[in-house]
């Protein structure tokens, strides 16, 4: 465990930025690209580029249709199930029907992805709802931004296609009927709130099964991916409280990635961090100089606060992100 | 000569290529659960199992379980048995998971009888 932090985000960055490169167009039994004219008539999407585009763009991508591959470590006798539920519902303590209180991370190790669907939840609820469109026929298409455009050392700029995955409502369950990747958080009588699974059932369809978004990653990347905006990344010892208070109450997106190594650390040694995870930055208090955390594995647990001190130096890494 | 030498380099390369023999003591269970550093598991009833903070201490690897409900978290070695919520848990392994990570894997235990010790 004597990896570094910021050789484990490197890593974590790198496979990213890879396994979107690698992406292939046009895969095989994915879903024909409808022109942006020919789209029916109700369609939430439009043909859009985030961005100043360097050149005409084609409607977006579309894949999708089949299940992802289940991790065989972390969903171990799990089988796909369909479940009962609808993308949004507003559930007690909620502030909108998409809300950071639905996160619910499960056996997956995606925290990188599900803080960061947290966060942008918090910060834009309308682009997640914006972004699960309801095909009226048992299906759903989840919209992501895949970056394009990235010449030889960045001179002709980039931008942000949009990608639409369509999924079912099929999720990894139990032998019990539960979820055991991202969680269905609210309900309403029988019917389940979906989006947290759905899109990140979305995300691993895109990325090639759930066994590939199930070793880390890179917050940045993933909220770039959600808004089609640029993330931005700062060292967690230069962060300071005011930047964090600034971003929040700006309606940014922010997360909080943890060292790899936390031996001989204070706040990982009695456990109220945990090494090499990715928290919700859920609050500032400028007054009592703290930051307060969310741990995306369940919206039971205990928030943490910590001094400003204390962030500086035990987070490795903070992602920004502007969400509109 | 030639196809001793070559019946020996195969069955070496076969034996360094196969998967590792699992640690004395820690035989695999259909109902074991693996949770990666970082990751949680959901062992049902509302029995969530979170793993962290994964290193060595007095030459053993160990990690941190994290338990929502309630909150509690403790620093656990291979082949500790843990009761939390009425519920039973054996820590089977704890491990690298390559990359740098780690990896425990746990097995829940019936729960404890009346007049079990």
């Amino acid at each position: 465990m004597n990896v570094s932090a910021d050789a484990g985000a490197l890593q974590a960055r790198s496979n990213t930025a890879a396994s979107i490169l690698s992406t292939p167009k046009g895969q095989p039994g994915s879903t024909a690209s409808t022109p942006a004219a020919q789209k029916p008539a109700g369609d939430s999407f439009q043909a859009e580029t985030r961005k100043a585009a360097p050149m005409a763009l084609d409607a977006p991508r579309s894949t999708g249709g089949a299940n992802p591959k289940i991790d065989p470590d972390a969903g171990k006798g799990a089988t796909y199930q369909r479940v009962d539920g609808r993308p949004f519902i507003q559930g007690a303590g909620d502030a909108s029907v998409v809300d950071w209180n639905d996160i619910d991370q499960g056996n997956l190790a995606d925290c990188y992805v599900m803080s960061s669907l947290g966060e942008v939840a918090k910060a834009n609820p309308q682009l997640i709802q914006n972004a699960i469109k309801d095909n009226g026929d048992g299906t759903y298409t989840v919209r992501f931004y895949e970056r394009q455009g990235d010449g030889p050392f960045g001179w002709f700029g980039h931008h942000y296609d949009p990608v639409d995955i369509k999924v079912t409502p099929d999720l990894p369950m139990d032998g019990s009927g539960n979820p055991v990747f991202a969680g269905t958080a609210d309900r309403d009588g029988a019917q389940q709130e979906l989006w947290p699974a759905l899109m990140e059932k979305a995300y691993a369809q895109w990325k090639g099964g759930y066994d590939a978004i199930n070793h880390g990653g890179n917050p940045g990347d993933i909220m770039a991916a959600i808004t089609g905006q640029d993330s931005s990344e700062k060292s967690g010892k230069d962060v300071t409280l005011d930047q964090l208070n600034q971003a929040l109450s700006g309606g940014q997106a922010v997360t909080a990635g943890t060292f790899s190594d936390g031996k001989g650390k204070d706040l990982y040694d009695n456990g109220k961090l945990s090494t090499w995870h990715v928290y919700m930055v859920t609050g500032v208090d400028t007054s009592a100089g703290t930051v307060t955390l969310r741990n995306p594995w369940s919206p039971n647990l205990p928030d943490t606060t910590l001094s400003i001190t204390e962030f500086n130096k035990n987070i490795s890494y903070v992602d920004f992100n502007p969400t509109r | 000569m030639k196809l001793t030498l070559a019946a020996a380099l195969a069955l070496v390369l076969g034996c360094t290529r196969g998967a590792p023999p699992a640690p004395a003591g820690t035989n695999m269970d259909s109902n074991d659960v693996t949770i990666h550093e970082g990751g949680q598991a959901r062992l049902g009833g509302g029995f969530d199992v979170g793993a962290s903070n994964f290193w060595e201490d007095g030459g053993q690897l160990t990690c941190a379980l994290t338990f929502s409900s309630p909150y509690r978290t403790e620093r656990v070695r291979q082949g500790q048995v843990l009761e939390h919520a009425g519920r039973r848990l054996e820590v089977v392994r704890i491990q690298s998971a390559g990359g740098g990570r780690g990896q425990v894997v746990v097995r829940e235990l019936a729960p404890p009888g009346p007049g079990s010790p």
